[in-house]
């Protein structure tokens, strides 16, 4: 990925990896498809095989359908495309957003953890 | 808002982002100035509109600043709890017999389909034959 690309994308996280567990703290408000998380996961290669992601929520107040798509491409690359276990984890939520990531089934993915 | 058939609320918007969250924050104030309460809260509402004016403007116009979504919300005639909301595009439109019912099998990692998924947890929702005009029905708190 160009450089000035991933800068783009990391301007909207900070992302912190301790004995392969991947920790992105969402540094926006609103999550609407366009935060390129993926992209920066993919960037560097120390986040090419962690046990975990977990995507701290805490100043995170809306997400819509393009934003939780974003999570899904997150969960599909390392867990269908590269064949991995890799858990994802949402921390912090607001509950308005934890009711719609049930509502669409996110938590029925044994390996998406909302808490 | 009284009913009739007659709109109390129309809105013709440009296809942009910007005009996007623009028109779902004025729908809402109207809801709030009208002191209409649904059966689901602001942030739902919120959730609903945007995910219908973001299917119109990006599946619908293409985000074709030049195409505009028109926009109408009107008390129901026919049953005064309803309030009736209407979003119609400048696209081509689709089949809406293709849409699923709900996600399919797998649904949860499905890349598409859910933001009408959302839109259907929360209201009633047709469709337009040419499948450009989605009309939402969404019922008001009983006091």
């Amino acid at each position: 990925m160009p450089a000035n690309q991933e800068n783009a994308a990391e301007k909207y996280m900070s992302i912190d990896i301790q004995s392969g567990e991947i920790t992105v703290k969402l540094q926006l408000r609103r999550l609407e498809g366009d935060t390129k998380l993926l992209s920066a996961l993919t960037a560097r290669p120390e986040y090419s095989d962690p046990r975990s992601i977990e995507f701290d929520m805490g100043d995170v107040i809306y997400v819509n359908s393009l934003g939780i798509a974003e999570f899904i491409s997150v969960y599909r690359y390392y867990n269908v495309e590269k064949g991995k276990k890799v858990k994802i984890i949402f921390s912090h939520l607001r509950p308005e957003i934890a009711k719609i990531f049930h509502l669409v089934e996110l938590g029925q993915i044994s390996d998406i953890i909302i808490r | 808002m009284r009913s009739t058939e007659e709109p109390a609320y129309s809105r013709v918007e440009k296809s942009s982002q910007g005009s996007r969250v623009e028109l779902i924050e004025d729908m809402i104030r109207f809801f709030d100035q009208q002191g209409i309460e649904l059966n689901i809260d602001r942030y739902e509402l919120y959730l609903v509109l945007d995910e219908a004016i973001t299917n119109a403007m990006e599946h619908g116009n293409r985000w074709i600043a030049d195409k505009n979504v028109f926009v109408t919300i009107r008390r129901s005639v026919e049953n005064p709890e309803h309030i009736v909301v209407k979003l119609k595009d400048e696209g081509l439109g689709f089949n809406p017999d293709h849409l699923p019912g709900q996600l399919q099998l797998n649904g949860a990692l499905s890349p598409r389909g859910r933001g009408i998924y959302i839109i259907r947890k929360f209201c009633d929702v047709s469709f337009n034959a040419m499948g450009n005009e989605i009309t939402m029905i969404f019922t008001e708190q009983k006091q």
